[in-house]
């Protein structure tokens, strides 16, 4: 609030556990984020090291299984939202020239609630019975008949999901009130639009996950049946309640990423947002759409023909806002003087990429089409098109981008580019084959495959390995950055514009302490 | 700002958190209810 004590500035550990200034916070989710995206890194490079040829060499199916489910659940859970939650922190006060959150304490405990259930996750890998095994989708029967570590699984997701749901509260709570006079919605940078949107999806989608995993549980151990057929239930009733958490999830996934390329672009274009006013309802149609679109995920259950034909036109409705963005990209980089540092790099891959995912979700949206297409490595290339493809490229630009105004030191450009190039290469390697293993017929989620899908599937394990020695270099360059460097100066980038960069980079402990004028 | 200022933007807070974790608490309970049958 506008009685911050500037001269405050906590050291050691307890600043860190105890700390309720917003960019310490954004900080411990970026690094947590980091550290959870190598412990992922590290079990698709089992699933890509056991797929390099046909039969079981490396680990055994049981375990393969575990990967494939932990792997999913740490890159969504672990990496990607906290990720973004991190920016939030650091970016949204900065942006809207707000002190810090609107409630900082809840903020700490927000953060504090991810590395309990990150660890929950990962020692269930190691209890009787192992992990959960039944893909990060959690879908009874199997999720209730496995063993323990599928209660540490729901814990863990119960805690995820807690601290999500505090985290989308406070970022409301800091939109709607704490915006530096003059600051009207319409003059918000699009990342803090973004993230508005991605808030109220958040808070209308975690509970009905957390209703989800509660139901397993009380099916696993209470005696009830809610997903149950022998007890008057229905496994199916499971997958409908998971998909209207999980569609939205996915949007939750990429929204804040268009809200980053939609600040980078501008800057290395050197020219405003074109079309701001549509940037902010194509986001919030596209919010709108995602709650009503979940069963294209489930078409072959055996829905209504009425059904299949209304999440199939739904679906495609959503290419229509999301093609306003894209177009509205091209049309910002259009005649500008454009260059191509790492982030403008990132962008401008990440939007190319999240494209072919967002075209091959178009495929998967024509119901018929998708009998042919679903569980297949068709849907995995697709997914990994607009995660990796979309929110991760972002995230990456994202590091780069604001890095300097974070830690007051330029990266390495050279290194930057490299390491970009590494991960286009790696990543296109591992995952445009997909599409092809997927079409031809390969099903996902099997650590065994017939003769003909080999070579594709050795070419996609030397993408794999390629992307992760890249990611090896990122971390290096962060290190590197943040130990030395050229000093930044507050305006890092020529063509940059918005509240954070009239603050010296680091910016202070405490900024805004007094509102900024808003032109 | 002032201190009426503080005051109003302190209770404005209060407000939009608590009706975001009513919003919250009803998504939770309505997961619950369209499969109690």
């Amino acid at each position: 609030m506008a009685t911050a004590h500037h001269d405050e500035h906590p050291s050691g550990l307890g600043r860190w556990l105890m700390t309720t200034n917003h960019k310490d916070i954004g900080t411990l989710y970026l690094l947590f984020a980091l550290v959870m995206f190598f412990v992922g890194g590290a079990m698709a490079l089992v699933i890509r090291a056991e797929l390099f040829q046909p039969g079981l060499q490396v680990v055994d199916p049981h375990f393969f299984n575990q990967m494939t489910t932990v792997h999913a659940l740490v890159m969504v859970f672990g990496v990607v939202m906290p990720a973004f939650t991190g920016l939030a922190n650091w970016l949204i006060p900065m942006m809207i020239g707000a002190p810090d959150m609107a409630l900082p304490r809840l903020n700490n405990w927000s953060f504090w609630l991810l590395p309990p259930a990150a660890t929950l996750l990962i020692i269930s890998l190691f209890v009787p019975g192992g992990g959960p095994a039944g893909g990060w989708t959690l879908y009874p029967p199997l999720s209730v008949q496995t063993g323990m570590g599928m209660d540490f699984t729901i814990l863990s997701v119960h805690l995820l999901g807690m601290s999500s749901i505090l985290g989308s509260i406070n970022i409301i709570a800091t939109i709607l009130n704490m915006r530096a006079p003059g600051m009207t919605f319409m003059k918000m940078p699009m990342f803090v639009w973004t993230w508005l949107i991605t808030a109220y999806l958040l808070l209308a989608v975690m509970p009905v996950l957390a209703g989800a995993v509660t139901m397993l549980l009380t099916d696993r151990h209470f005696g009830t049946h809610f997903f149950d057929a022998a007890g008057g239930g229905d496994p199916v009733l499971f997958q409908h309640v998971f998909w209207f958490f999980g569609h939205p999830e996915v949007y939750i996934l990429i929204l804040p990423a268009f809200g980053v390329f939609s600040q980078i672009i501008p800057t290395f274009a050197r020219k405003p947002l074109f079309g701001y006013d549509t940037m902010v309802y194509a986001t919030a149609s596209i919010a709108f759409l995602s709650f009503i679109v979940w069963a294209h995920h489930m078409y072959t259950v055996g829905m209504p023909l009425a059904g299949e034909l209304f999440f199939m036109y739904a679906t495609m409705l959503i290419a229509v806002p999301t093609g306003v963005k894209v177009f509205n990209w091209i049309a910002t980089m259009w005649r500008g003087s454009m260059t191509f540092e790492t982030p403008m790099l990132y962008a401008v891959a990440g939007v190319f990429t999240f494209t072919m995912g967002g075209l091959t979700g178009l495929m998967l949206s024509i119901a018929p089409a998708d009998f042919q297409y679903h569980d297949t490595y068709f849907v995995v290339a697709h997914f990994h098109y607009t995660i990796f493809g979309g929110s991760v490229l972002a995230l990456m630009g994202a590091a780069y981008y604001w890095l300097p105004k974070w830690t007051g030191h330029m990266y390495n450009e050279r290194l930057g580019k490299w390491q970009f190039w590494l991960t286009m290469i790696g990543f296109h390697l591992a995952f445009f084959p997909q599409h092809f293993l997927g079409l031809a017929g390969m099903p996902r989620r099997i650590p065994d495959y017939a003769l003909q899908f080999t070579e594709f599937n050795q070419w996609s394990t030397v993408g794999a390995f390629v992307m992760g020695f890249a990611q090896l270099l990122l971390l290096y360059i962060v290190v590197q950055t943040i130990r030395s460097g050229r000093k930044a100066g507050a305006k890092v980038w020529e063509g940059a514009e918005g509240l954070e960069w009239t603050l010296s980079s680091p910016p202070p402990y405490h900024s805004f302490a007094v509102a900024p004028d808003i032109k | 700002m002032t201190k009426i200022e503080n005051a109003r933007q302190q209770r404005n807070i209060v407000v939009t958190v608590a009706i975001l974790a009513a919003v919250a608490l009803a998504f939770y309970l309505f997961s619950f209810i369209q499969n109690w049958r």
